[in-house]
């Protein structure tokens, strides 16, 4: 590739991204969601610096109203509620990133390569993913956990794997729209290998699509982890999240109904900051709405 | 199109057989058995062999296996571990517990987003439309399972005007009752869909007002309410139903917090509890269910579509 | 803000199978009918919630709060105590050897109608000795040499060797009156056949247990309610919110943490419940090595266990035996008390590895406690890892002898201390769970020396001998009582709890 046509795809990505930002900032709601995140990951990076306390710490008496120095209140064993509602961001984070990205990454390679191949690879993993998709995914999640253990490792194996089929029938969808198309047809025509062809050419172009569904599958697994905690079978204490800390509010809920308020809030807010962002980056990479706004109570 | 009808059962059945194996590994992938929780902490190891035996559990996976596709193929999908009733009469009795739960729910929700729709797609610009876009925000944002704790905290527990918990009475015969037992977690599970089926409503409503057949039939006079009743509601219905339709079709697989949270007695639950029991047939009969549920939908959608479609079965 | 989804005609025609599964509904719901599950206690009529309630074999179960309203058993403790009080049995006689005792049977009747003969409690015994079909009877019978009728209503049984007066009374209150020809695991799984003061109406697994009153039940005016429903709930703060919200009169297995809020509203009472004990596997390393179970054994800070986790409810305990035993001996808990110093020093003396995995079961409280030893344990110098398991899973491992450390529960010992070897952990053989071929011999001799102690003189010694060759093999150590509680509206009275927590509601009334 010679100099000048490197500089000129430079330029282009340049302007493509700038086209991005500027049809994601189209959305005024979008802007707010994507600060409201903004914010959410920098309280679950630095929870260390901007929590007031330890998120185990019990420091003073238990079910405390808001006041001065616990600006929440405190939980049933004296802990300050901010502060483990701050670092509880973490928990509800790394599940909700982390199993959406394990959904990716098994489910597109699983989508290319059948909607590439074709034939009894495309009939097999697409038997597989009707299967995962017929099976509840808080069903999946409680069998995954109740055989492996709840730990925050687990818990996003088990959210993970039920959020295969999704990104595994956009892959291949796109994948079969864009197989025949010229320029695959092209690369290949060129001597580029099979596996090249399917990972460079075909995944490049289905980033954007991709993109979304990562956005609206972590806001899913966000809520499921919760859900699953609230039952009991989050992230093991002590460490905070907020389903976890929904649980614990409920054994007060005539005591301290203000208990509960706080971590159902925080998660509310992060649902609605990930739905934003998700229709932001729908108007910017042009992809139609997605099954995200169709998902029923778990 | 024959061919191609043979193939799609085909595949239905395929799926079918897998999905039964796979529930059955994954129940038997779980540590322990009936006979440790019927035993109890207390019972000696002979005890807990006695038990087994009695319960059919000490045979060969494989064999325990086929012996209930044996069963399931004659219609009788075996027996709970708890109880001498059949999997199939404890699933009968749990399926219309979820089913009315879900229904009520879908029926509140359109109760909701039907005038939030319209409103919000007839008069944009309204204060009634801005406070409505606020229920929506708030309304897809929130868990369900965080609303239902602020239910029982509010209606429940602090006022005692209704049960903290659900429980399933059959409508037709004590409508009131029924109602009472189990409006809690239906409002749970409503209002997320009435989010949903408002913003569907809404926008493919305020679409079709600018098609110009409604230039057209406003031209000729007719009476703005009329537009919008006769005609415009009409072609704004067909996605809403659908919208609707996905809502229930993933109710009726169960809530398993939202029961879980009210003590409801559906299919949500029933699976919940039997996980923790191991209690096998009961937690394979109703995944089952759900999974069968599931594809006979898409299989009928699949076939209907490719009757509308030629291509599609020419692939 | 809103936005126009595709609709292919696909997601148009799911929608359309659904509607045909909706309009089906009415059809179906047809099969469950029920009545107005209604709580509240109207005048003869109460509504308690529990958690599941599974089986209705009072062999199988000796924890099972219910099954003391289907069935008599030959005797009654007075609650609160070890007073008997005559109940299937009318009056009974040990044999001035302590070989036999004969009993005769009070002139009562199953529910069935059928008179109870001895013939029943000579089926009784057979099958309480059969070690695939005794269940939790298995273990306190084996004293037990034959049953024989003497008449019809007259039953002598008689022991292998001589036994004290105590193990043939505990083994007394808790031997099931059962006709005979129900009398077996499979016949009971579902269907309770006794004589107790409640008869089944009817059982559903997952929602209620309906009981209405034995109307030939042979204590005259009880029971003083015509029906009791047990609602079964998953989940504990449903069941607290359902107290409190008046759908239930009462709820049984509440949590410790429940108590705080329930106490000024509700009427709390306390069973005296199970005992928390940390058990150490003796048939694994690191826990092989008796020195270091002994020096861990000085680091559980009992007190503040039971302040933190248990809410300040329970006594402790050191050896697994119960306050109120004979056996119990306070004194261990003064002179090996917690002390991270003699801890340490004795740990350092041991030697060995310094890391082990805890279990944990999903118990409530489970969690908390073991953090609180982790973090004791941490002081000296042992690394303990913390393992969260399912409910099942954990027992299933338990059962398998795999856990190298947990804290369990160990059943009541009643009045006699050689009790202490029900349970899977506490069995005076290779099938001990967590010693396995390493019980030691003088453990084995001292459970049968405290149920042969027929004089005063040798109780005393045997118990003193128990309870010094538990402390030394230090595989189980007594952490403290884990009370059962209940929270009931203030208008019941008249609620019971037994010493093995089963719930004695004939006398519960309503004002």
């Amino acid at each position: 590739m010679t100099t000048l046509s490197m500089a000129a795809e430079r330029v282009r990505a340049r302007s493509g991204a700038r086209t991005f930002l500027s049809r994601y900032a189209r959305s005024r709601s979008a802007v707010v969601g994507a600060i409201g995140l903004l914010v959410i990951v920098v309280c679950a990076v630095a929870a260390p610096l901007l929590a007031p306390y330890g998120p185990t710490a019990q420091s003073a008496g238990s079910l405390l109203g808001p006041s001065g120095s616990h600006w929440l209140g405190t939980d049933d064993l004296g802990r300050d509620i901010l502060s483990r509602a701050i670092y509880g961001a973490r928990a509800s984070l790394t599940v909700g990133c982390g199993s959406a990205a394990l959904g990716a990454l098994i489910g597109v390679p699983l989508g290319v390569v059948a909607g590439y191949l074709g034939r009894w690879t495309d009939s097999v993993s697409m038997r597989f993913v009707d299967l995962l998709l017929a099976v509840p995914t808080v069903l999946l999640a409680l069998v995954i956990t109740a055989v492996i253990g709840a730990s925050r490792i687990n818990l996003i194996v088990a959210i993970g794997v039920a959020a295969i089929p999704q990104f595994a029938r956009l892959a291949r969808a796109a994948t079969l729209s864009i197989r025949d198309r010229d320029f695959v047809v092209a690369s290949r025509g060129m001597g580029a290998t099979t596996p090249d062809t399917m990972f460079r050419t075909v995944l490049l172009n289905l980033l954007g699509p991709i993109m979304v569904q990562l956005v609206i599958t972590a806001s899913l697994a966000v809520v499921v982890e919760a859900g699953l905690s609230v039952l009991g079978l989050g992230v093991p204490p002590p460490t905070p999240s907020w389903g976890g800390m929904l649980q614990e509010a409920r054994g007060y809920l005539y005591q301290s109904p203000t208990f509960g308020v706080f971590p159902g809030l925080c998660l509310a807010i992060t649902v609605f900051c990930m739905d934003r962002v998700g229709h932001g980056l729908r108007i910017a990479v042009g992809v139609e709405s997605a099954g995200a706004t169709t998902r029923a109570a778990i | 199109m024959s061919a191609y009808l043979l193939r799609r059962v085909g595949q239905f059945l395929v799926v079918l057989v897998l999905a039964s194996i796979a529930v059955w590994a994954m129940v038997y992938a779980l540590p322990g058995d009936a006979a440790t929780v019927l035993a109890g902490p207390d019972a000696s190891g002979p005890q807990i062999a006695a038990t087994r035996a009695r319960l059919g559990l000490d045979k060969p996976v494989v064999v325990q296996y086929l012996l209930w596709v044996k069963g399931a193929v004659t219609g009788h999908l075996g027996q709970s571990f708890y109880s001498a009733d059949s999997v199939s009469h404890t699933l009968a009795e749990r399926i219309p517990a979820t089913v009315q739960l879900a229904v009520l729910g879908m029926l509140l929700a359109l109760l909701i987003a039907i005038p939030i729709g319209t409103l919000i797609a007839l008069r944009p610009r309204s204060l009634l439309a801005r406070l409505s876009h606020g229920y929506l925000t708030a309304g897809l944002a929130i868990p369900s399972f965080w609303l239902a704790l602020l239910l029982i905290i509010t209606l429940a527990v602090r006022t005692h005007a209704l049960p903290a918990t659900g429980d399933y009475v059959n409508f037709w015969q004590h409508p009131v009752a029924a109602l009472r037992w189990s409006i809690l977690p239906a409002i749970a599970v409503a209002v997320h869909g009435s989010c949903i089926i408002a913003r569907f409503l809404a926008t493919s409503l305020s679409e079709v007002m600018q098609r110009d057949f409604i230039r057209t039939v406003r031209a000729k006079g007719v009476r703005e309410s009329r537009v919008v009743i006769r005609h415009a509601m009409r072609n704004a219905a067909l996605p809403t139903v659908t919208v609707v339709g996905i809502q229930l079709g993933s109710l009726l697989g169960g809530t398993v917090v939202i029961e879980a949270l009210f003590n409801y007695p559906g299919l949500g639950r029933l699976l919940y509890t039997s996980i923790g029991q191991r209690d096998y047939a009961v937690v394979q009969g109703g995944v089952l269910f759900v999974v069968v549920v599931f594809l006979v939908l898409n299989l009928l959608v699949d076939l209907l579509y490719a009757y509308l479609d030629p291509r599609i079965r020419l692939a | 803000m809103t936005e126009l989804p595709r609709l292919s005609r696909r997601s148009l025609l799911v929608s359309a199978g659904v509607a045909g599964i909706a309009a089906a509904t009415p059809g179906l719901a047809g099969c469950g009918a029920s009545g107005d599950p209604t709580g509240g206690a109207h005048g003869d009529r109460l509504t308690l919630g529990t958690t599941q309630i599974m089986q209705f074999d009072p062999y199988q179960t000796n924890s099972a709060l219910h099954i003391h309203s289907f069935y008599s058993y030959l005797i009654d403790y007075a609650p609160g105590g070890y007073r008997t009080v005559p109940a299937g049995a009318e009056k009974w006689a040990i044999g001035s050897d302590f070989r036999s005792v004969t009993i005769t049977l009070r002139a009562a009747k199953f529910h069935d109608g059928r008179a109870i003969g001895a013939e029943d409690v000579v089926a009784g015994v057979k099958r309480a000795l059969d070690p695939k079909d005794g269940f939790t009877l298995v273990q306190p019978s084996e004293f037990i040499k034959k049953a024989t009728a003497v008449d019809k209503r007259t039953v002598r049984i008689d022991f292998h060797y001589a036994v004290a007066e105590g193990i043939v009374l505990d083994w007394m209150f808790s031997f099931p009156l059962v006709p005979a020809d129900h009398n077996s695991g499979a016949a009971l799984a579902n269907k309770p056949a006794g004589s107790g003061p409640f008869r089944l109406v009817d059982y559903d697994p997952n929602r209620r247990l309906r009981l209405s009153r034995n109307p030939h039940y042979w204590d005259k005016g009880k029971p003083r309610l015509k029906e009791i429903e047990f609602r079964f709930f998953q989940d504990d703060q449903a069941m607290v919110s359902a107290l409190q919200s008046g759908d239930v009169d009462g709820a049984t297995y509440l949590e410790f943490n429940d108590v705080a809020q329930l106490k000024d509203q509700f009427t709390v009472a306390q069973g005296s419940g199970r005992m928390d004990i940390f058990f150490m596997n003796g048939g694994m390393p690191p826990f092989d090595n008796v020195k270091l179970r002994q020096a861990l054994a000085r680091a559980i800070d009992r007190e503040k266990i039971i302040k933190q986790v248990r809410f300040g409810i329970g006594d402790p305990v050191y050896a697994p035996i119960m306050p109120g035993s004979a056996g119990f001996d306070k004194s261990y808990l003064t002179s090996h008390a917690f002390d991270l110093d003699a801890a340490a020093r004795l740990l350092k003396k041991a030697g060995g590895e310094r890391t082990a995995t805890a279990a944990v079961s999903s118990d409530p409280g489970a969690s908390q406690m073991m953090q609180i030893i982790q973090d004791d344990f941490k002081k000296i110098g042992f690394d303990l890892t913390l393992k969260p398991m399912e409910a099942t899973a954990f027992l299933n491992d338990l059962f398998a002898g795999k856990l190298q450390c947990c804290v369990a529960n160990q059943p009541n010992t009643l009045q006699s201390p050689g009790l202490v070897a029900r349970g899977r952990a506490m069995l005076p053989s290779q099938d001990n769970v967590m010693m396995k071929n390493q019980v030691p011999q003088s453990y084995i001799d001292a459970v049968h020396a405290c149920n042969t102690a027929t004089t005063t003189a040798a109780q005393r010694d045997a118990y003193a001998q128990l309870n010094k060759v538990i402390v030394d093999g230090a595989w189980a150590v007594g952490i403290a009582t884990k009370k059962s509680l209940a929270g009931l509206r203030r208008q019941i009275s008249g609620y019971a709890v037994d010493q093995r927590d089963y719930l004695i509601l004939d006398n519960l009334r309503t004002h």
